[in-house]
């Protein structure tokens, strides 16, 4: 082997440095692009994560129309219903939720939601519609929890009721257009 | 010749080559700033009830009404209205986009306000789990008042 044959491997041994590799790179450089697309993809991930943990519950908010007048109710998206479930839920003396539905008198929650889980799947469940009337003591959450039970059997039409304001309360509470005033459908 | 005018402009440039981390970092800020805006609009410190079925939002125009309940204040069982005092006397504080309503002639105007700009309007109420229907039934009422037909109820997925 002789001294220019050597010397012109080691020539060309030296030249594979970075800065050779990246004087054969042709085309656009894909770093900055791939570093901020990465950080888009993980902010997607991240948003789908956060926002995917809750939903919705749809409750209509008819109005009690008070004793005795069970009709003609001008705010009542649940007028003349075919198949009317009204819910009465309370608490007992030991804080339980309590619920008299149906046949169910004062009976557990639980019984409630057992019951409504058996309902059938079918048209007329389906066109039910259930009005869930819970006295102020009773927990929001085991509001919700009735609810959740009748959207589980298909009940689309759900509704939480609420009491007008007394006739003491301040005016604020009402006047609005087409709005009976606070205590005037008593 | 065009190798060492490439090899020259390399020699040139000292230090580390910022601008990588300058795109990171910038998205990062970005990604932050827009977490930050949707965690003070969805009220991230609320604990939602728990329901083991649920619908997607899909309205366009949302209202987004939180209840939560004040630290000190009284546990209503059986609240026909906020009178004077407004919300807080009956120990809830209620905001809409961030700010903090007096009472339900507040919460009146705000729905009124947003159903006025598309009557199809969903008002989503996130109250607490932990509140007696009494505290939440006065939004619902005015909510109605306003004209609302119905709200939707936030709660948590349960598997």
């Amino acid at each position: 082997m002789s001294a220019a044959h050597t010397r012109r491997r080691s020539k060309a041994l030296a030249r594979r440095d970075a800065l050779h590799n990246y004087s054969l790179h042709f085309g656009p450089n894909m770093t900055p692009m791939v570093d901020v697309v990465m950080v888009i993809l993980i902010f997607f991930m991240a948003s789908a994560a956060f926002m995917g943990d809750e939903w919705f519950l749809r409750a209509a908010i008819p109005f009690e129309a008070g004793r005795g007048t069970a009709t003609n109710k001008p705010n009542d998206p649940l007028a003349l219903p075919p198949t009317r479930l009204d819910v009465q839920l309370d608490v007992d003396r030991n804080g339980q939720t309590i619920v008299t539905v149906l046949d169910l008198k004062e009976a557990p929650l639980q019984a409630f939601l057992d019951r409504v889980a058996t309902f059938p799947q079918s048209k007329e469940t389906s066109e039910m519609e259930v009005v869930i009337r819970a006295a102020g003591a009773v927990p929001y959450r085991d509001v919700v929890r009735a609810h959740s039970a009748c959207d589980a059997a298909g009940i689309v039409k759900v509704g939480i009721s609420v009491k007008r304001a007394p006739a003491s309360a301040p005016a604020g509470a009402g006047g609005g257009a087409g709005v009976t005033p606070p205590g005037g459908a008593r | 010749m065009r190798r060492r005018m490439l090899t020259g402009q390399h020699a040139v440039h000292q230090g580390v080559n910022a601008t990588p981390l300058i795109d990171v970092v910038m998205c990062l800020i970005i990604f932050f700033l827009l977490v930050g805006k949707l965690a003070s609009d969805r009220g991230a410190a609320v604990r939602l009830p728990e329901s083991a079925r649920g619908h997607e939002e899909q309205a366009a125009t949302i209202l987004v009404v939180t209840v939560t309940a004040l630290p000190s204040g009284p546990i209503v069982t059986d609240a026909a209205s906020p009178r004077e005092g407004g919300f807080a006397a009956i120990g809830v504080e209620v905001e809409v986009d961030g700010k903090t309503l007096q009472g339900s002639k507040d919460l009146e105007s705000a729905v009124r306000a947003k159903l006025a700009t598309d009557l199809q309007a969903s008002i989503q109420i996130r109250a607490d789990r932990d509140l007696s229907f009494a505290a939440v039934e006065p939004v619902l009422r005015a909510c109605g008042n306003a004209g609302a037909r119905s709200v939707r109820l936030a709660a948590e997925k349960t598997p």
